[in-house]
This record gives C-alpha cells, sequence and structure tokens, in this order.
C-alpha cells in the first residue's frame, strides 16, 4: 500500500517540480474523502496540480472553467425541452463526474459558487425539484486566485468550511526553476500521466486510513487545540466541529501516509495549518494572515496539556 | 501614553470631584463650591460642544479672583480651611484646562487629596465611609481614563474601582495595625476654635435647661459588669460653692487646680481630698465626646483613675487636657464613701457665704424653719416635703425670674427646672445654716440594649445639691426628685414628653419610643461606638501592647521576624494566586515518566517547546546530543507506543520508566562528575 502511495506522490511530482509537501497534503486531503482548495498567485501551476491529481488518481474528471458570468445551471445540468418525444428530459453539467476540477472557482457570483454547497457537501444534487446522487467517488479540486486579486468574489464562510483543506503552491525552489527553465527537465506533460491508481486500490486507501488510531491523548490535544481557538481572544470565532472533524479525519490518513497505524500529534501538526487557516479569522492586530495564526496556535497548545 | 482622553472619562472626573467634594461643604464658605460648580458647568459645555474652553486671560482672572476671595475670607492663605478651599477651587479650575492625560491625572490626584483631606476635620464613621467612597470615585475615574471608547459604560469602571480597592483592603488593615504611628512632623492647625458645650463652671437660672434642648451626645460609659441602678446615676462633673445673688459659680481654688492639671503637674488638689472608702465600687470606662472643656464626669466619690485625669479637693476630676477630641478615661468609684467627714472651720463659713441683700423672704422661712426643727436631717426633710406638696411645677420652660431670683422662685412662678430647684434648696440650707453646695453634671444615661453600656445625653444634665452634715460628710440631695420623681426613675423625655426636644422636631431622640427608630438609633449608636473603640482610640500605645501581645516583647530583631515572616506570607499568597490557581493535570505514568525525561533534558539545556511533538523532539536531541541518540530514541518510542497506538503492556512501561530512570541517574553521575572534577 506504501508504495502505491509513493508511487503516486512521484508520478504527480513529476509535472509539478519540488512541490512534494504540497503533493501530499493534497493527496492526504483525497485519501480522507474531501475537497481540496488550491490558492495561489496565476501561474503558480494551480492548474498543473489539480489535472495531475485528477489523472493520477485514475477517476474521471471534469474541468470547468469558472467566469462572472457564470450560472448554476451550467454546472448543475438543465432541463431541455426535446421535440422528439415532447417532454423535458435533463441534460447533466459537468459536475456529474468523479473529480471536478473548478478552475477559479472565485471567478464566478457567489450564486455559482453556491449551486456547489449542496454537492460538496452531501454528494448529491438538487435540479428542479429532482434530487440525484452524485458518484461514490466525488472529489472537487477548486483553485483560486488570492482575493486581493481584482475580479474576484471571495469564498462565503460556509463554503470555506466544505473544502477539506486549502493548500498554497508557493514559487518553485531555486534547483527546479532552473531545471524547469533550462528545459531540460524530464518532466512529462499531464496528458502523459497514466492513472496510477486503480479504483480498488483507492477505496482501500479510503479503509486503511480511517482505520488508524487516535488515541485518547491525541483527542486531548486536538481539543486542547480547539479549545484554544475558541477561548483565545486573538481569534474572531474558533474551529467548528466539522473543522476538528477534518482535522483528526486528515491527521489519520496523513499518519496513514507516513506509514503508522496509529496519529502522533506531528501528524496533527503536519495537516493543521493546511486544514485550519481557511476556517480561521484573528482579531484586530492578529488579522493578517490565517497561516500566522496557525503557527502562533500551535507554538502555544502545549502537546501534553 | 494616549494624549486623547476618552469622552466619557471627563463624566467619570467630574463626578468624582463632586462626590470628593461633598463631605467638605460644611466647612466651605458657599462660594467656593460656587466656584466648582461653575468651573465643571463650564466643562460640561465644552464637553457638548457648545462653548470653547476658556481663553488663557479668562483662567488667569479666574485663578487672581478666587486666590483674592480665600485671602480676604480668611485673612490668610496659611491654614487647614483656606488651604481646603484653595484645593477645591484648584480642582475645578484645572477641569478648564483638562485637554490631555497629564491634566486629568493632576485632576484625579487632587480628587484624592480632596477625599482623604475630611478626616483631618472629622473622623466619625460617616466621614470614614464617605472618604472611602470618594477614593471609589476619583479610582473609577482612573479606570475609566484607562478603557477604551467601546467599552462598556455606567457602571463598569465603579465597579472594577471597588473591586480594586477590596483587594487593597488587607493590606490597608494590616498598615492600620502595625504601621508605626508617627508623630506629626508640624503642627496640625486646628480647624477653628470650635464651641463649648456641656455645663459650664457657672450656673444661672435656665442654663441647664438650655442644655435639655439639646440631644447631642455627651458621653458613653461602659461598666465592668453590672451598672448601678438609674437614680445612683450621679455623674458629678463641678462642685459650685460661691453664690453671688443670682449665679453659681466654681470658687477660685477650684479654677487653679484647673489651671494647675493643664499645666501637667501630678498634685493639683489644693487641700488633700478626704474619704472613708465605703462598701459599694464600679469599675466603668467613659468616652468623652469633645466638649472644649476640662472636667470629666465620675460616679461617687473616684477611687483610682486613669492618666490624663487629676482629682480636686472636692472629688471632681480633671482632664490634663482640653477635650478636644474624644477622650477615654477608666474610673474606679465609691457609690457609699463618706465625703470629707470632717469640714475644717476656715472651710465652714465659705460653704455658707450668702451675699446680703438678696432674697429676703427665703433667708427669713429657711432661719424660721430652722429654728423649728431639731437636726439639721429633719430641717432638710422639711424642705423637700415642701417642694412635694406645694404646687411646684417642674418644666423645661421656666418664666424669667427678677432680681430676688429664689424669692420670686419659690413664692411667686413656682415652675422651674433642675437648676431653679438646686439652686434654691441649696440658698435654704444655707440661710439655715447647713454647708450647702450646687452640684452640676449628669443625670442617668440611657442602656444600648446591644452592647452593655449607656449613653449620656446633654439633655441629661443635670443639677442638685450637696449637704454637708457631721458626721456624714457631704451629702447628696435632689429637690428635683422631690418634683418630679419621673426626671430621676426613667428620663427628661419620659416627664416632659411635650416640651422634650421641642426645638428639634426631627431628632431622633424626640421619637425614640417608636421601635423601630429605637433600633435603628441604637445600632447606629453601637457602631459608633464601636468604631471609636477600635478605631479612633487605637494610638501609640495602644499599637505597642497589641504588638506586644501578638510578639511577645517588642524587640528590634522580634519586629524584623515578624516583618519577614508577614512578607513572606504575603508573598506567598501573591505566588499561590498566580501560579497555584491553574490546576495540575494528571497524567498517566507512560506519559509522566516520558515528561520526567523531558524535564531531565531540560536541565541539560535542551527545553521542550510546548508545541513541539515527542518525535520532533527526540530528533532535535537526537541532532545535538549525538550520545544520547539511543536511549531518547527508545524512551520516545516505547512512549508513543503506549500514548498514541492504543496498546496497553505493563511490561513496556516498565521498560521505559527504567530507562527513563537510568537516563536520569547517567545524568546525575555526569554532573556530580563534573562537579567533582571542577573542586579538585
Amino acid at each position: 500500500m506504501q508504495q502505491i502511495i509513493d508511487r503516486t506522490v512521484r508520478d504527480v511530482g513529476s509535472v509539478l517540480l519540488g512541490k512534494e509537501r504540497q503533493i501530499r497534503l493534497a493527496l492526504c486531503a483525497l485519501f480522507s474523502r474531501g475537497h481540496l482548495l488550491i490558492e495561489d498567485l496565476p501561474g503558480m501551476g494551480k492548474t498543473t496540480l489539480s489535472q495531475a491529481l485528477a489523472r493520477a488518481l485514475g477517476l474521471s474528471f471534469a474541468r470547468v472553467q469558472f467566469t462572472s458570468d457564470m450560472l448554476p445551471g451550467d454546472i448543475l445540468g438543465v432541463s431541455v425541452f426535446e421535440q422528439s418525444s415532447g417532454r423535458f428530459s435533463f441534460h447533466p453539467g459537468p459536475i456529474f463526474t468523479e473529480v471536478l476540477l473548478a478552475d477559479e472557482i472565485n471567478r464566478s457570483s457567489p450564486k455559482t459558487q453556491s449551486a456547489l454547497l449542496e454537492a460538496m457537501a452531501e454528494r448529491q444534487v438538487t435540479v428542479e425539484g429532482e434530487t440525484r446522487p452524485l458518484p461514490p467517488e466525488f472529489f472537487v479540486i477548486a483553485t483560486q486566485n488570492p482575493i486581493s486579486q481584482a475580479g474576484t468574489f471571495p469564498l462565503p464562510e460556509s463554503q470555506l468550511d466544505r473544502f477539506l483543506m486549502r493548500i498554497e503552491i508557493g514559487y518553485p525552489d531555486r534547483a527546479a526553476e532552473r531545471a524547469m527553465l533550462s528545459g531540460h527537465l524530464d518532466a512529462r506533460s499531464v496528458e502523459a500521466l497514466v492513472p496510477g491508481l486503480t479504483r480498488e486500490e483507492l477505496a482501500g486507501i479510503h479503509a486503511a486510513a480511517a482505520r488508524v488510531i487516535t488515541s485518547d491523548m491525541l483527542l486531548d490535544y486536538v481539543q486542547r487545540l480547539t479549545a484554544y481557538t475558541r477561548n483565545s481572544a486573538e481569534f474572531a470565532h474558533g474551529l467548528s466541529p466539522r473543522g476538528a472533524l477534518a482535522l483528526v479525519a486528515a491527521a489519520r490518513t496523513w499518519a496513514f501516509m507516513e506509514g503508522r497505524e496509529h496519529v502522533v500529534p506531528e501528524d496533527v501538526q503536519a495537516v493543521l495549518p493546511s486544514v485550519a487557516a481557511h476556517r480561521l479569522r484573528g482579531t484586530g492586530d492578529h488579522s493578517a494572515d490565517g497561516r500566522a495564526l496557525v503557527e502562533h496556535l500551535l507554538a502555544r497548545v502545549d502537546v501534553f496539556g | 501614553m494616549s494624549m486623547r482622553l476618552p469622552r466619557r472619562s471627563l463624566l467619570w472626573v467630574m463626578g468624582a470631584l463632586v462626590v470628593c467634594t461633598a463631605p467638605h461643604l460644611p466647612h466651605l464658605a458657599p462660594w467656593v463650591p460656587a466656584v466648582l460648580g461653575f468651573a465643571l458647568f463650564w466643562r460640561y459645555r465644552v464637553y457638548q460642544g457648545r462653548w470653547p474652553f476658556p481663553p488663557v486671560a479668562a483662567r488667569a482672572l479666574l485663578v487672581l479672583v478666587s486666590f483674592l476671595g480665600v485671602g480676604l475670607q480668611f485673612r490668610t492663605i496659611n491654614g487647614l480651611d483656606p488651604a481646603i478651599a484653595l484645593l477645591v477651587i484648584a480642582a475645578g479650575l484645572k477641569t478648564l484646562e483638562m485637554r490631555d492625560t497629564r491634566d486629568y491625572l493632576i485632576a484625579c490626584f487632587t480628587g484624592y487629596f480632596l477625599a482623604s483631606s475630611q478626616v483631618l476635620f472629622e473622623q466619625e464613621i460617616q466621614h470614614a465611609a464617605m472618604a472611602l467612597a470618594g477614593l471609589v470615585a476619583v479610582t473609577a475615574a482612573l479606570v475609566a481614563r484607562h478603557q477604551r471608547e467601546s467599552a462598556r459604560g455606567f457602571p463598569s469602571p465603579l465597579l472594577l474601582a471597588s473591586k480594586m480597592l477590596a483587594q487593597a483592603l488587607p493590606l490597608m488593615l494590616m498598615l492600620f495595625v502595625v504601621f508605626p504611628r508617627i508623630a506629626p512632623l508640624w503642627s496640625m492647625p486646628q480647624s477653628k476654635a470650635a464651641a463649648k458645650t456641656g455645663p459650664s463652671d457657672t450656673l444661672s437660672p435656665g442654663d441647664i435647661a438650655r442644655l435639655g434642648g439639646s440631644n447631642a451626645l455627651a458621653f458613653r460609659v461602659a461598666f465592668d459588669g453590672a451598672p448601678p441602678i438609674q437614680h445612683d446615676l450621679y455623674w458629678r462633673g463641678l462642685v459650685l460653692s460661691q453664690f453671688d445673688g443670682r449665679e453659681w459659680s466654681v470658687p477660685a481654688f477650684a479654677r487653679m487646680e484647673a489651671d494647675l492639671a493643664l499645666r501637667g503637674l501630678r498634685k493639683v488638689a489644693v487641700r488633700e481630698p478626704v474619704s472613708v472608702p465605703g462598701r459599694e465600687s464600679v469599675e466603668y470606662r467613659v468616652i468623652l465626646e469633645p466638649s472644649n472643656r476640662q472636667w470629666a464626669y465620675a460616679l461617687g466619690t473616684p477611687r483610682a483613675w486613669d492618666e490624663g485625669l487629676r482629682i480636686g479637693s472636692d472629688f471632681r476630676l480633671i482632664s490634663t487636657t482640653m477635650i478636644s477630641q474624644r477622650k477615654s478615661y477608666w474610673v474606679q468609684s465609691d457609690l457609699d464613701a463618706t465625703l470629707e467627714p470632717e469640714l475644717p472651720a476656715l472651710r465652714r463659713p465659705l460653704e455658707l457665704r450668702l451675699p446680703e441683700g438678696f432674697n429676703p423672704r427665703a433667708r427669713e422661712m429657711a432661719r424660721q424653719w430652722r429654728a423649728g426643727a431639731r437636726s439639721d436631717r429633719e430641717f432638710i426633710s422639711r424642705v423637700l416635703a415642701w417642694f412635694r406638696q406645694e404646687n411646684f411645677f417642674y418644666t423645661l420652660t421656666p418664666p424669667l425670674l427678677g432680681r430676688d431670683s429664689v424669692d420670686d422662685f419659690l413664692f411667686g412662678e413656682r415652675r422651674g427646672f433642675c437648676e431653679h430647684y438646686a439652686s434654691a434648696f441649696t440658698f435654704l440650707l444655707r440661710a439655715a445654716g447647713i454647708p450647702a453646695r450646687v452640684v452640676v453634671g449628669y443625670q442617668g444615661g440611657e442602656r444600648n440594649p446591644y452592647e452593655n453600656y449607656l449613653l449620656v445625653h446633654e439633655f441629661d444634665a443635670h443639677a442638685w445639691s450637696e449637704a454637708w452634715l457631721p458626721g456624714e460628710g457631704w451629702v447628696r440631695f435632689d429637690p428635683t426628685a422631690a418634683v418630679a420623681p419621673g426626671r430621676i426613675e426613667s428620663s427628661l423625655g419620659e416627664v416632659l414628653s411635650d416640651e422634650f426636644l421641642a426645638g428639634s422636631p426631627l431628632a431622633f431622640e424626640r421619637y425614640r419610643g417608636i421601635p423601630i427608630i429605637a433600633l435603628v438609633r441604637m445600632r447606629w449608636d453601637l457602631l459608633t461606638y464601636q468604631w471609636a473603640k477600635l478605631v479612633l482610640e487605637y494610638d501609640t500605645e495602644r499599637q505597642a501592647a497589641l504588638l506586644n501581645r501578638m510578639l511577645g516583647g517588642l524587640s528590634p530583631a522580634r519586629l524584623v521576624v515578624a516583618m519577614l515572616v508577614a512578607g513572606g506570607v504575603a508573598l506567598m499568597l501573591v505566588v499561590f494566586s498566580l501560579f497555584g490557581a491553574v490546576p495540575r493535570r494528571r497524567h498517566d505514568p507512560a506519559t509522566r515518566a516520558y515528561l520526567r525525561m523531558c524535564t531531565s533534558l531540560a536541565h541539560s539545556g535542551l527545553v521542550r517547546l510546548p508545541g513541539e511533538g515527542p518525535i520532533d523532539y527526540c530528533e532535535r536531541v537526537c541532532r545535538e546530543r549525538p550520545e544520547m541518540a539511543a536511549a531518547v530514541r527508545g524512551i520516545t518510542d516505547d512512549f508513543l507506543t503506549l500514548g498514541y497506538a492504543g496498546t496497553q503492556s505493563a511490561a513496556r512501561l516498565a521498560r521505559l520508566q527504567a530507562s527513563v530512570r537510568r537516563l536520569r541517574a547517567s545524568r546525575a553521575f555526569f554532573f556530580s562528575g563534573t562537579s567533582r572534577n571542577s573542586s579538585t
């Protein structure tokens, strides 16, 4: 199982050089059956990463480029009157797939963003009063520009909360960028990626990750962290129970990916910035940066109480 | 420090200044609070944005005019009253230029000064309470200054200030008890020539009746044991044996004795007072209210008394100081002693002397009655019976009497108060050749049911007579008792319920028959009494006595030890409240062992950070101390297995604990080795 995961990481890493940690985090989100939000400046490889992930997982995927004039029907699908049969028939939208690549999700209006809410939370879609299920393996991998960029609509908190993780890619390091610029890299194009996982393997990973042990001591630590976000004056609001659940789930998968059968505090610490930073907001002087807030949180809360 | 003042804090400081000034109102000329009010009003208009700040010239003018006003009123700006007036004015004017924090703080500090300076005038419990209210108000103003604009409003600074002062209370009490009472480094100016109260050393008709209209307290008495019965409660104060036809006064030697006492002589009596002890004696402590006079009151014949008192030749007690503050003294009295069993021949004419040409009718009647009586006693009984049977009337509002006041009283109006009866009775005795004199003091007293002490008021002031009988010495006779027995048996208010305190309809004493008023009055008096006993009388002597009792001696070494212990206890309390309040978490044995390792490593400089997990810490330790790597790795592995993998293994736990012990021991060995090396 470990080799499968390492191979997947390697496969994805072959198109996005020098970003192993981000790739592991992204895979961690998907292995935890969570949705993933990738946020960074244009040109950092967001789309490349998301496509590579979709291919590597070996699932069917559809890509939607979000724009400001987009309507919910463009994603969910519409009922069209068919002359031949004289009836309305439903034309499913791109959401009826296994991996939905929602590119530049914050370019669309909140109305369209909200069309994803039900699909992400309950893996089903209700159109014109009829509820239709989505495939059992349904992931949203969304990319977005930082909200300071022009022409963006910030995602509402309810929407953000539904992403298990938000990761940033960041600039490549010097060596990786040099390799890229020199053109000698052995990077294959995304299209050349072959699916690295079978459906059975993916289901196996899901099941195995869910079996990872979380001891009382570890849950105590998680609860101390959430309690700190709720009680300290530095946070405008604390971590929700859904956020705490997401943290434990992600930590389990991370521990599994690290080859452990139990979660240790380091696993929680590894996933916490990605899981919590987009769910927390600071007050006053601390309002600046979710990531800095999480660093502060980690430094203040004692692992052993 | 920010220069901008929170808007709301201005209202706070103005309110605080009003609260601090209010207790000073009785001793301020009315224009002084008016200046304060004017300044505050102006500042309020500025606060509202209606008026501008006064220009510099206007402020200078206000200061000048106020100083001139104070100077003109008091003829000086030296002394307590002008100083307080200036302080009030300065506080008011300061608000007119209060723009930034510095001015705000000055106004607050002036407020503190005002609040505490009122105890220079009075130290009663209600004044202490008002001073405390002032302190709370000013502290609240300071709190409001440091609150954010968005903080909650009205009561919250007050609550915080009260809490802060309440926290300071234990320290205050401790300082009150142990802080050395340094004598003033400068002489405290007396606020003003305070009015004299109580009986004076002369007695003319109407004097005591005037005191009868006052409900002020004269003194309180606490008896050791049961108090004597009501009609033994004759508090002797002054002995008047000189009569000029109208007015009784103390003889010249008595004035001299008082003078000598004031100069601090130990023996002031011109003649040695002689008495034969009786069988019945009482001990009691008197707390005398300030009267600005010199006499102290005692029952019967004093046998023993406190420092600070002297005895005169007629057995009256004299204070060595003017009683301008509450004075407390202890006396042991003999209730049935024989005063002066022998009357020296030289003194007899003095005690018999009557001015010629006054009151001929009374003189004639006395002479006839004495001739018809077999003894002095029989004559006295006849006079008392006459007072009882004839139509004499006891009243607080006697009519004015003419030149022959005794004649007018005995054969004319027959309406009088105790001094009329005492005066006429003594006159008749002297006219009959029996040495007699008038005694002024208080009679009776009201028992406080909540604690065993008596309250004696000004309206209990009384005058009676003493006659010298051969073999019996000076014997007390009270003609008032013959006329109005109720005055002696109960109190003035019972006998003259209509006239009693008619001049002060709001006096509590008037309505003491109403149970709730009686209750409130007695409770309040008890409080004042306890305050006087516990707080006001706590002086250097008592402090020394208390410390002596507590420490078993007053050597410098003991004091230092006591202070160190007290300071240590205080520090321990602070430490406890800072660190002890955090509940220590109980860890399971594996974690305890692991944390012991962390503590041990911390001693060698590798402190685990709070947010550092076991694996990260282990890696750091291995990096920095490769020699310990194996041991730390093993311990960490075992701990992770026990703590996070959900394995319950006693063997592993034992191994973990053993490894931790070994690691600690090796570290101890390492350190003891180095210390041995360094010592050689």
